[in-house]
């Protein structure tokens, strides 16, 4: 996937695989920058429409190839089996619209359904969302809502048409602490009852390690380890993620921010030849710059894309 | 919103003394003596003190001021020198017209100008665009003024197919209902008339409406453009919303905020233009009047079509500032 700005080609994303199951998490982590956020706008085709565009590839959803469908059947899927959450939910909502509208327009745009029973199902998603007084909500407009409870709207809206698939893209950065915990528990406490995949990126290993039964660790557009939650943490291979476990805080009072790596994320527009991490990485030698390492298994389940292990 | 509504009238006060007041220093100002005006040539200084006493102008500006405000305060504007008539009654009279022509103007102006700056603003840089942004430099370049003589030229000479001045009133001679002719002909349900005075609408209406329209469309465009980068378009967008409602409701909806703003700039814009239109046209609204009150001397109409001018302009801004809560749910609060 790449974007065409006028600096050049922004190559974005490069061969990113992965799968969700019905009922699980997986957790896509990595440092800002690496392409979390375009991996999600990829699945619901909903990148910027004149400069990004997925140059090949194929997005398997419940049989139907989404790279290839039409823009009219991929309204189908966006907000009714595939729903977004995003990161800032000051701005993801729009200020002139009361909250009961934003929820039930999903609802009206792919069920008929009249005024009254959308409604009511919008205040049963609110009070599923852990909203006090859904009643009175639905005519509130965002401005009146704190973070926590935009946030929460944000959710009651995803989903509003009981989706399969939730792809929640740091659900919970732009908010305090303790609200975070709560929103991320009442996101896992939904997707048991309904039987959800759901995509939750973060670029927090604590919410990873907490949150998802399975990861996938991005850098520089690339997935370069991938294994379940438990095995990431007990045996990392890549020398990426050792990293960010390294420069997970001990005490978490304060929002964990990943920066113990040293050095930063390359630019899109150029990436160094080879193996993207090299520039940072204390193992890199001649043939991190020749050759692209490729996402191969080292243990049942667990894979990883470097030389050096 | 009661609470606002009283904070917005009551923000109003103070500029229409200050407009009282100005216009007040203006005629105190000017030169000459309002008495030797009045007065025969052979007067007495003792028969010029009594008529200044009698007019209290002997006593302090101030006092004066009050005097003036008072009057004004109560309607009274004075008699008109021409018309012989109070001031406010010609003023009145006259008012109907001007107020349809601003309207008319204005629903020419929005039609045009917000659908086309949609348009240009959803499909930026291409050649719906351009044409877009060739007529909002078209709009805001040509002064009404020459429109007006324009369309005369070619609508009224050449083609011979729309009156190019007056405002007729398909002979009807009863009382006017409203003084709009348009809305007047809807309530008798008289087609005819209806017809009629769009017909004399149309040019002066056109010539108005194309300058504001100009500027409306360049800023809807620019407006729709900045909001259809917001994060909650990609949310409308993330919901299945087609194409079509994302621009037309959660963009435009976010959108007509500035729009909103420049409407009412641009009235006012409008009001000033439509002195000059009024005059081309011989349209018998206030503009032509204040004109032609200036050639006739006649102060008392001056001012007082001056004041009215301003008064409108005021409640303009008024009504605006009232819009603002419906279409914007922040201000409410403020
Ligand atoms: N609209 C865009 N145009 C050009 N480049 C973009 C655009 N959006 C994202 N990118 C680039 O794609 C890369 C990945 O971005 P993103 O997925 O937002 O990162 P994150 O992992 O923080 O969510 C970044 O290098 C970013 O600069
Ligand atoms: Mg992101």
């Amino acid at each position: 996937m790449s974007f065409f700005t006028k600096d050049g080609e922004v190559r974005a994303l490069d061969g990113v695989d992965f799968s969700i199951e019905s009922g699980r998490t997986l957790g896509l982590v990595g440092e800002s920058g690496c392409g979390k956020s375009v991996t999600a706008l990829s699945i619901l085709r909903l990148l910027p429409k004149h400069s990004g565009r997925i140059k090949s590839g194929e997005i398997w959803f419940e049989g139907t190839n989404l790279a290839h469908v039409s823009e009219a059947e991929m309204r189908n899927v966006r907000g009714k089996r595939i729903s977004m959450i995003f990161q800032d939910p000051m701005t993801s909502l729009n200020p002139v619209v009361n909250v009961g509208s934003q929820i039930t327009e999903a609802m009206h745009l792919h069920e008929e359904i009249s005024k009254a029973d959308a409604n009511a199902r919008a205040v049963e998603m609110l009070t599923l969302a852990g909203i006090p007084n859904p009643g009175m909500r639905l005519r509130q407009f965002p401005h009146e809502l704190s973070g926590g409870m935009r946030q929460r709207v944000m959710i009651a809206m995803a989903l509003a048409c009981s989706p399969s698939l939730l792809l929640a893209d740091e659900p919970t950065t732009a908010l305090d602490v303790t609200v975070q915990a709560q929103i991320l528990e009442l996101l896992l406490d939904i997707q048991n009852r309904f039987a959800m995949g759901v995509l939750l990126i973060t670029h927090d290993l604590g919410v990873v390690a907490h949150h998802t039964q399975e990861v996938a660790v991005m850098y520089g557009g690339r997935i370069v380890e991938h294994a379940s939650t438990a095995d990431l943490f007990r045996s990392p291979r890549h020398p990426y993620t050792k990293g960010l476990m390294n420069s997970i805080p001990v005490q978490q009072k304060h929002k964990s921010r990943i920066s113990a790596i040293p050095g930063t994320v390359p630019s899109a527009l150029n990436w160094p030849s080879g193996c993207r991490f090299r520039t940072r990485c204390p193992l890199a030698d001649a043939q991190c710059a020749h050759e692209s390492p490729a996402l191969l298994p080292v243990g049942p389940g667990h894979a990883a894309a470097c030389f050096k292990m | 919103m009661i609470l606002y509504t009283l904070r917005r009238l009551l923000a109003v006060i103070p500029v229409v003394f200050l407009i009282t007041l100005i216009l007040f220093l203006l005629i105190h100002l000017a030169p000459g003596d309002p008495i030797t005006l009045l007065m025969p040539e052979d007067a007495t200084p003792e028969m010029i003190e009594e008529v200044r006493i009698r007019w209290g102008l002997d006593q302090p500006i101030w006092v004066q001021y009050f005097n003036y405000l008072s009057l004004v305060v109560t309607g009274d504007l004075g008699m008109s020198f021409k018309y012989g008539d109070p001031v406010v009654d010609v003023i009145f009279s006259r008012l109907p017209a001007t107020a349809e022509l601003a309207i008319i103007a204005m629903i020419i102006a929005t039609i045009i100008a917000i659908p086309l700056g949609m348009w240009a603003g959803a499909h930026p840089n291409t050649a719906v665009d351009y044409a877009g942004g060739l007529f909002g430099f078209l709009g805001i370049s040509m002064p009404s003024f020459w429109l007006g003589i324009m369309l005369i030229l070619l609508l009224s000479g050449t083609l011979n197919l729309l009156p190019s001045s007056g405002r007729d009133n398909f002979g009807i001679t009863d009382a006017p209902i409203t003084g709009f002719n348009v809305l007047d002909g809807v309530l008798r349900l008289n087609g005819g008339q209806v017809l009629d005075a769009l017909k004399y609408l149309a040019m002066p209406a056109l010539a108005l409406g194309v300058n504001m329209a100009g500027m409306l469309m360049r800023v809807t465009r620019s407006s729709i453009i900045d909001v259809m980068h917001e994060d909650y378009i990609r949310t409308a967008r993330a919901k299945g919303a087609p194409e079509r409602r994302v621009l037309w409701f959660h963009g435009l909806k976010n959108a007509l905020i500035p729009i909103l703003t420049i409407v009412g700039l641009e009235l006012g814009a409008l009001l000033s233009g439509s002195v000059i239109i009024e005059t081309i046209f011989a349209w018998p609204g206030i503009g032509s009047l204040l004109i032609s009150s200036i050639n006739a001397r006649d102060y008392p109409l001056v001012i007082g079509t001056i004041l009215v001018y301003t008064l409108i302009f005021v409640v303009i801004n008024f009504v605006i500032d009232l819009l603002y809560p419906f279409l914007d749910p922040r201000v409410r609060l403020g």
